[in-house]
């Protein structure tokens, strides 16, 4: 037996078996495809409700990507670089929301905010939106945006120590002007809103479990990014912070990708936690899976595979310029 | 721009990204609890409504909507995901579950109070469109047969699955279902839609929900029809929309909504049981026993007088405010007949009682000392410095609980508790108290300040569908005089019986909703 040929049957037998998923998904898109008729699709892309549920869907989907991001970034770095007392009872914490039933994370959420820091925060939403994004966003994003600024002008020197006595000026210019008190005003009538049954439900129930999956992505990413580099920007002169931001990061950028990617791609296929905690109101918490829920409840299938596979092509297409775009040049 | 900036751009490139998709698309309109100080927006109306009930409960919404200028909006989901999203976060104003089953559940767990029959359904069979015989020739036999794959929707967590157990366990045609080993499936919908792809060769579900497909063979088997279920929608106890919630779904039940379930294969709801009225003969010494709030008295005490008279009963009356004669039937004793000031009233022991019927309505309003020294025009001006308001008792009457709820609509709950100076359980107390100057307000039924009209002036509370409540009346479900009571509501009906009404004030009738 020549090596070849002994390959060659090696990866014969391995695309038998793999090929064997790949076939048995495009089997299931195939016989949805059967099922329905451009007319259905074309019903389906008419209805205003169907439109707001693609809108919804990739807005929620895209704030949910970033939201995970933010937190799986530093988490995945946290539990890959250090080893401190209860790590691994946090790793355990952080699968929770994998292991769950879908239904289950909804049905938490909602007794959470039933609880009473639940409906303080309800109340906060509901009540003093305006003045949290007054006196507390504008100026810290206001700190952040100034920072490379200061970053200039101080040769690098303390630049943190500053952010905060900036964001401290800006409120109270914002305070004495005025400003502060119609942006509060404006925010307030616009987006004061509770949370429960409400748009922000529907992005908490998709991070809820989307941020898990984006954690342990991120997490094994920092796992495979070889912590030398970072130690020799460390002796140096960098600190653990530029390590991170200037070393780490850059490096995971791959990961950061893949992360993203799979928390979208989560938040996209999540059901049920939506449902219990969002509700399903069309035009307001309705999302593309809630409405193949509501199609197949009344016993439109035609609908409901129209909308599924409309699922299918948006998911494949941002998945696929994710892919391409975010992926090229990368390092990790 | 050096590279030590780019994690500083992403960072602050995502804050970028999600502000700008907030700030661009997301415009949540504003349905928070409105701060006191101003009159609110209309807040829509909340129904927690089955899936299934999509397609007639959008168009009837929409339509009601459209005649009322009620918002409504619909929360759909599975009925028990609904009847848990209910007990755990009490939002709500209508819970409109895919069968009766669930208001009964609802009703047990103390969320909802009244609830209207909205609808009926029928089990059927459905069979497969290919199936080798036409849909009268087919029977029970075709079902059973080998290789006949039938799926079932499970007995224990659906209505249909149990109501057709208990209606087909005594012919024995349900030991024949089980012997078959039928699929179990969790809805009727995921049954109807086995059988639609092909993967069931037949199933019993609803007939509504069979007429959702035209493909399939409906096939009405003997037995079948005395499975049969309402769809009820029920005011949920938490229920920030009451009365819109009511008149919502009275519009279900009547013919305006009606139409939209006839078209979709929902049955008419089944009538509610009334007895027949007849008066005592003289020798019976019949007695009944009636239930009134307080504010009836002076409009029903005639006509009871007259009824004891022709009609050879006794009638012992008990007036007092609605929340403690709540209480009281709560503690067991059971009038035969209950007559409240408000349908929550009456909801909350709708248990005890048959079929409600609204007799009048009646409208709140601001009593003054005549000539209004205090130039009160409008509930927020109760707020003002130093004016000592009377209402009624929040939990204790009609009177006060409808106040309270008015007060939070208008916005003005906060500022006007700070100036109460008394809360009685009737009206009646309050008007006596403001004759005689301890008080310079007080907010009151008209029916309460029409006989006094000579030394109060009325400026009536409007633009708040809840200050305008309808005072319903029921037979109890235990009463042994039920004929004599649905006697007494002849009379309580009576054109002279509405005259007396409306000499004091009330409304006559439903009241419903303006645009």
């Amino acid at each position: 037996m020549t090596a070849a040929g002994a390959n060659g049957r090696f990866y014969a037998s391995l695309g038998l078996l793999g090929g064997g998923y790949v076939v048995l998904i495009l089997a299931m898109v195939v016989a949805d495809l059967c099922y329905t008729t451009p007319d259905h699709w074309w019903a389906a892309l008419q209805s205003h409700e169907i439109q707001y549920a693609i809108k919804l869907t990739l807005v929620s989907c895209l704030m949910t990507a970033v939201l995970s991001l933010w937190v799986a970034a530093p988490l995945g770095y946290l539990l890959s670089r250090t080893h401190f007392w209860g790590r691994s009872v946090l790793e355990t914490i952080l699968d929770i929301p994998i292991v769950l039933p879908p239904l289950v994370i909804g049905l938490s959420l909602l007794i959470l905010f039933q609880t009473l820091p639940g409906k303080w925060m309800e109340e906060t939403t509901a009540n003093r939106l305006g003045f949290l994004v007054a006196y507390m966003a504008v100026p810290i994003l206001a700190a952040l945006f100034c920072w490379p600024i200061l970053r200039t002008l101080s040769r690098g020197n303390k630049t943190a120590l500053y952010l905060p006595a900036i964001a401290l000026v800006v409120a109270v210019v914002l305070r004495m002007s005025g400003v502060g008190t119609s942006i509060a005003e404006v925010v307030q009538a616009r987006y004061g809103t509770r949370i429960t049954f409400q748009i922000p439900a529907v992005i908490l129930a998709q991070f809820s479990v989307s941020c898990a999956f984006a954690v342990r992505t991120m997490r094994v990413t920092f796992d495979q990014i070889s912590p030398r580099t970072e130690q020799v920007a460390l002796t140096l002169g960098c600190t653990r912070s530029q390590a991170f931001w200037l070393i780490a990061l850059p490096e995971a950028r791959r990961g950061l990708v893949s992360a993203g990617t799979l928390a979208w791609a989560r938040a996209l296929g999540e059901f049920g936690p939506i449902l219990v905690f969002a509700g399903a109101t069309r035009m307001r918490t309705e999302v593309l899976s809630t409405t193949v829920f509501l199609e197949l409840s009344v016993g439109r299938l035609e609908a409901a595979i129209a909308v599924s596979l409309l699922m299918v092509v948006v998911a494949v297409g941002v998945l696929l310029l994710m892919r391409t775009f975010g992926l090229r040049g990368g390092i990790a | 721009m050096s590279m030590r900036y780019v994690p500083w751009l992403a960072f602050v490139g995502s804050i970028a990204v999600l502000g700008g998709l907030i700030a661009l698309w997301w415009n949540p309109k504003h349905d928070g609890p409105t701060p006191d100080g101003g009159v609110a927006e209309r807040a829509p109306v909340v129904v927690h409504v089955a899936a299934a009930m999509r397609l007639p409960l959008e168009k009837a919404a929409a339509d009601f909507e459209h005649d009322t200028g009620i918002k409504i909006e619909l929360r759909f989901g599975p009925s028990e995901t609904l009847l848990s999203n209910l007990k755990v976060s009490g939002q709500g104003d209508l819970f409109l579950p895919a069968d009766e089953s669930y208001v009964a559940a609802a009703r047990k767990a103390g969320l909802v109070e009244q609830d209207y029959a909205i609808a009926s359904m029928t089990a059927v069979a459905v069979i497969r469109a290919d199936f080798p015989k036409a849909a009268k020739e087919i029977g029970w036999d075709d079902l059973f047969r080998e290789g006949f794959r039938l799926v079932q929707p499970n007995p224990d967590i659906t209505a249909i699955g149990k109501l057709t157990r208990e209606g087909l366990t005594a012919s024995g045609t349900w030991e024949r279902i089980e012997r078959a080993k039928p699929a179990m499936l969790g809805s009727v919908t995921e049954a109807a839609n086995a059988v639609k792809l092909g993967s069931g060769d037949g199933a019993i579900i609803w007939d509504a929900v069979a007429h959702a497909d035209p493909t399939l063979k409906v096939v009405h088997l003997s037995g079948l029809e005395k499975v049969t279920a309402n769809v009820s929608a029920a005011v949920c106890n938490g229920a920030a929309s009451r009365t819109e919630a009511r008149w919502f779904a009275e519009y279900l039940a009547g013919e305006s909504g009606q139409k939209y379930f006839r078209d979709l294969g929902y049955g008419p709801p089944r009538e509610a049981p009334k007895p027949k009225a007849r008066g005592a003969k003289p020798s019976e010494n019949a007695e009944l026993v009636l239930y009134a709030g307080a504010m009836l008295r002076p409009a029903i005490e005639s006509t009871i007088v007259e009824f004891e008279q022709r009609e050879h009963v006794k009638v012992t009356r008990v007036y007092n405010g609605c929340g403690i004669l709540v209480g009281q039937m709560r503690t067991g004793r059971e009038p035969d007949l209950y007559f409240a000031c408000d349908p929550r009233f009456m909801g909350d022991v709708a248990e005890l009682f048959l079929k409600p019927e609204v007799v009048s309505n009646n409208q709140l309003v601001i009593a003054v000392p005549k000539g209004n020294p205090a130039g009160i025009k409008e509930l927020k001006n109760l707020g003002a410095e130093g004016l000592r308001v009377g209402v009624g008792h929040e939990q204790q009457c009609a009177l006060g609980a409808i106040t309270r709820e008015t007060f939070l609509k208008a916005g003005v709950y906060a500022a006007v508790r700070n100036n109460v100076k008394m809360e009685s359980p009737t009206g009646d107390l309050l008007v006596n108290q403001l004759r005689t100057g301890a008080l310079d307000a007080v907010v009151c039924y008209i029916s309460n300040v029409t006989p006094n009209l000579d030394k109060l002036d009325a400026i009536p509370v409007t633009g708040i569908a809840c200050s305008a409540p309808e005072q319903p009346v029921a037979i109890a479900k235990s009463s042994a005089n039920a004929e004599l009571a649905a006697k007494l509501i002849e009379y309580l009906r009576s054109a002279e019986s509405r005259k007396r009404f409306e000499e004091l004030g009330f409304g006559w009738g439903r009241r419903g909703p303006k645009k």
